[in-house]
């Protein structure tokens, strides 16, 4: 009998095994609401005991949340929960209660503390918790001066950026561009530096001469730009670390749109020489320059592919401004835009997989991406006037400048720094100190 | 023998604008006093001021001198465009007589208007600021004399109006 | 007595094999009527329906008091089964009642998971403000269920196809206009894609975490897209679970106990 009954059971056992085996059901989920993703972000607890230079420990904790989560909200792609909402029950160095933060809607959660050693430095500790899984998604501890706390706070939102995306972040990034002043008609242009959310903002050039088209070196604290010293248009290395610009060779014409290879060994630009701009490359360390473009249109705005291979950039040698890929050494050259309208500004995404672009037609100008063999176009935003895209280094989000006329007919106006999300959403308007254009993204800071 | 012809033109242009200016030139770019010597703008009725003081214009190799020849300092362009059209040829003809009868070096400022992006329009203007070169060295003037600079859309003169801003300028070094 | 129960179950379990025998023909497109199967195929979702399954057919339209009723439920004393669907196998029934030790069997598997999802002390309204949205839609599965209901006595292999398909359309509909909020625009978002297997309990709770295949591979470097993809679409079936509210019948379980879900996000440019 008892055999009979393992019998039943296992037979029993094994049939329902198999059914349930192959009644299964298989869907696919191919849609959903693209939304930011609601996180809770607490302060990092610390003790109001415990003196810095810079304040007490509690309120530098206080702050780093609060930089993350204007550097999270801002990047559009996360909601941060209204703090009000949050059921303080919590203690920094458990679990937390997941169930009330899930209650609120939190889908991700940073919890954290920040304490004084006694070397005088601050240990931050953050913790990022999946809310629904209940589990630990990662957690780093960091020691620094206290006065760097806001490039901790910026090193805390890369990494939740990351986890939570799977795409490099870059909060921990700088932004140079030109700043500009006066009136419409009699502008002073500098050179200006900020961290990527505006703040630590410095001029690099008093403004007695104009500069233009700065670009960071992907590898080192350079930045290539154009500069009317002497009245005379050439591109010129700005060392960030020592304060100190050397022209990059001196040539019969103005050399100008300059931008750094990826390997940041080379610095690509135009050369106009009896008004014909072609497209030349110089070697930095031997100032060795060769030319990649002769042809009698405008050859300008060049830009490597990320591994280097490939070039894109602005010609009107088929009769209007068009985007063109070459080869890096100037060969196979290729037109990509056929879209109504002028295209220029073409810049390569660090991701490699798309080209972002100037547009220009029915009396509006665009920033708009599309694919190294000229497909896919998609346009980002639109205005009056815009132009000048550049990448962040993670290849998400496009910063460009835009103007806003002064009037109807588009006279004058006041020019903005803009940033937009890759999907088109997320515009918003970068505040600086004074007018802003040109911006360039650094790569992310080592 | 056409270049004579030319010349003799230009210098009788020269003088007539000269004059007029001088005659329109209540501004403030006088010169220091200095006594005029029977100027037609002399006027009749005056009071019997023991010395007359008259602007006499600006000096002839000045800035002042070339913005007054006919056609002005100043050469214009359509949209996009670097080709020197007629009426900018006039004013380069003006110009290429003035640089022969003054023994100064200009440079040409290539300008753009601000639709376009700031790249390109670097080298837009410096194709135009070439091209009135070009025009003024095909006229006779000796390429040494002159130097090209663009500022591409950077340097506006007027807010609205971009046609006025497409231009190269004649910039007396 | 015992003689009883073994002709029983093993004529039971021919028929069911000759029920599993046929799901596979369900991809293929020469379906044929069966009236028998479907029958038996519900009967085995009443071993494990017996412990606390009571009122089935009632939609439940409360879902934060959902989960207590299936605590409740548990202590219950197995009801009679009252299946529309054996009606045709009457000879049948007395066979059923003595199962409870094959319940025994199935019982680890399903029931020591049944906790609630939802913690208690979660105030109602809290929870009811987080559920609103998922409360929209039940319509088409309450239709379908009604639907099929009425027709249970002439099921064919071609229902019960129609009827896994129409448990997975409420599955995915849920899913995609609730919960999953896909990461627009990531680098390679459309390239590789996830595949998860959640296994539901009765009540509509994930009987366990999701099953993410490959999981492991996905902490290695280089792969924190996938991983993130991963995170994303596991974070989608946490949000929508319990799954309750779409009113899958309990009779049968069998049919949504275990769904695969591939999550393949279409790029940004589509």
């Amino acid at each position: 009998m008892r055999l009979l009954k393992i019998f039943i059971i296992s037979f029993v056992g094994f049939i329902s095994a198999i059914v349930s085996a192959h009644a299964v059901i298989e869907i696919d989920i191919t849609r959903g609401n693209v939304a930011p993703l609601p996180i809770a972000l607490t302060d990092l607890v610390g003790s109001d005991q415990e003196m810095t230079s810079g304040g007490s420990v509690k309120d530098i904790g206080e702050k780093i949340t609060q930089v993350v989560t204007a550097d999270l909200q801002r990047s559009g792609l996360f909601s941060a929960i209204d703090p009000r909402a949050f059921i303080k029950s919590d203690n920094a160095n458990t679990s937390p209660q997941f169930a009330n933060w899930r209650a609120i809607g939190a889908q991700a959660l940073l919890t954290g503390t920040a304490s004084l050693e006694e070397d005088g430095r601050v240990r931050v500790e953050f913790r990022l918790w999946d809310v629904l899984g209940g589990t630990q998604m990662t957690g780093l501890r960091y020691f620094t001066a206290p006065k760097n706390w806001r490039r901790i706070a910026h090193l805390i939102s890369d990494t939740i950026y990351k986890r939570l995306t799977g795409e490099d972040g870059y909060f921990d990034t700088r932004i140079v561009y030109i700043s500009e002043s006066g009136s419409y008609l009699d502008r002073i242009r500098r050179l200006a530096i900020m961290d990527q959310d505006g703040y630590n903002h410095k001029f690099l050039t008093d403004g007695s001469y104009m500069t233009l088209n700065p670009r960071f070196s992907p590898t080192s604290q350079e930045i290539t730009y154009l500069s009317f010293y002497n009245d005379t248009p050439r591109v010129y290395l700005f060392n960030i670390d020592t304060g100190k610009s050397e022209m990059l060779g001196e040539f019969a014409g103005m050399t100008f749109a300059p931008r750094f290879s990826p390997d940041g060994n080379k610095v690509i630009m135009s050369k106009a020489e009896r008004g014909n701009s072609d497209i030349f490359v110089m070697e930095l360390r031997t100032r060795k320059i060769t030319r990649l473009t002769k042809h009698s249109a405008i050859d300008t705005s060049p830009s490597y592919s990320p591994l280097g291979r490939y070039i894109t950039f602005n010609s009107d040698r088929g009769g209007s401004q068009q985007i063109y890929v070459m080869d890096n050494d100037g060969r196979n050259i290729k037109r990509i835009s056929f879209g109504t309208g002028l295209y220029s500004t073409p810049v390569w995404s660090p991701r490699g997989d798309l080209i972002a672009f100037t547009k220009q037609t029915g009396g509006k100008f665009y920033i708009g991406v599309m694919r190294p063999d000229g497909s896919g176009e998609r346009i980002l935003t639109e205005s009056f006037f815009e132009e000048g895209p550049t990448w962040s280094p993670n290849g998400r989000v496009l910063m460009f400048y835009r103007k806003y006329p002064y009037d109807n007919k588009g006279g004058g106006g006041d020019t903005h720094l803009w940033s937009v999300d890759l999907t088109g959403y997320n515009e918003r308007q970068v505040i600086t100190p004074l007018d802003g254009s040109d911006p360039a993204w650094s790569p992310l800071l080592k | 023998m056409l270049k004579n012809k030319f010349y003799a033109k230009f210098l009788i242009l020269i003088g007539a604008a000269l004059i007029l200016s001088a005659c329109a030139s209540t501004d403030n770019n006088a010169v220091d006093d200095t006594s005029s010597v029977d100027t037609s703008s002399a006027d009749d009725n005056m009071t019997a001021a023991p010395v007359e003081s008259v602007d006499v214009g600006p000096a002839p190799d000045s800035q002042e001198a070339l913005d007054a020849i006919m056609g002005g300092s100043t050469v214009y362009f359509a949209y996009d465009r670097y080709d020197v059209d007629t009426s900018a040829r006039t004013t380069l003809q003006a110009q290429a007589s003035w640089m022969k009868s003054n023994n100064k070096n200009i440079i040409i400022e290539g300008h753009c208007d601000e639709r376009g992006t700031r790249e390109y329009n670097l080298a837009l203007g410096d194709r135009r600021a070439n091209a009135v070169k070009n025009y003024l060295v095909a006229m006779g003037v000796n390429a040494s004399r002159i130097r090209t600079v663009s500022y591409g859309k950077e340097r506006p003169v007027d807010m609205s109006d971009h046609a006025k801003n497409r231009r190269g300028y004649s910039r007396v070094n | 007595m015992r003689s009883a129960i073994i002709i029983s179950v093993i004529f039971h379990g021919s028929v069911l094999v000759f029920a599993t025998m046929d799901i596979p023909f369900f991809n293929n497109h020469d379906v044929r009527p069966m009236e028998i199967i479907p029958v038996e195929i519900v009967d085995i979702s009443e071993f494990t329906k017996m412990k606390k399954a009571v009122k089935l057919p009632e939609p439940e339209k409360d879902k934060p008091e959902s989960p207590k009723k299936s605590q409740r439920v548990v202590e219950m004393p197995p009801p009679p089964p009252k299946m529309a669907s054996t009606m045709p196998l009457e000879n049948q029934k007395p066979a059923i009642k003595p199962k409870p030790p094959v319940k025994k069997v199935e019982a680890p598997s399903v029931t020591p998971r049944q906790r609630p999802k939802v913690p208690s002390r979660f105030s109602a309204d809290r929870v009811a403000a987080l559920l609103n949205k998922i409360e929209e839609k039940p319509q088409a599965s309450e239709l379908l269920a009604e639907k099929y209901k009425q027709k249970e006595q002439q099921m064919t292999s071609l229902d019960i196809r129609r009827q896994t398909m129409s448990f997975g359309a409420a599955i995915q509909k849920k899913i995609e206009d609730n919960c999953y909020n896909p990461l627009a625009g990531a680098k390679g978002e459309d390239k590789e894609n996830v595949k998860i297997t959640i296994y539901l309990s009765l009540d509509g709770s994930l009987e366990r975490p999701p099953e993410i295949e490959g999981r492991n591979r996905m902490n290695s470097v280089g792969q924190e897209a996938l991983r993130a993809k991963a995170d994303r679409a596991d974070r989608a079936i946490l949000m929508c679970a319990p799954y309750n509210d779409l009113n899958l019948p309990k009779d049968k379980y069998d049919l949504w106990r275990e769904v695969i879900i591939n999550f393949r996000p279409l790029g940004m440019t589509s």
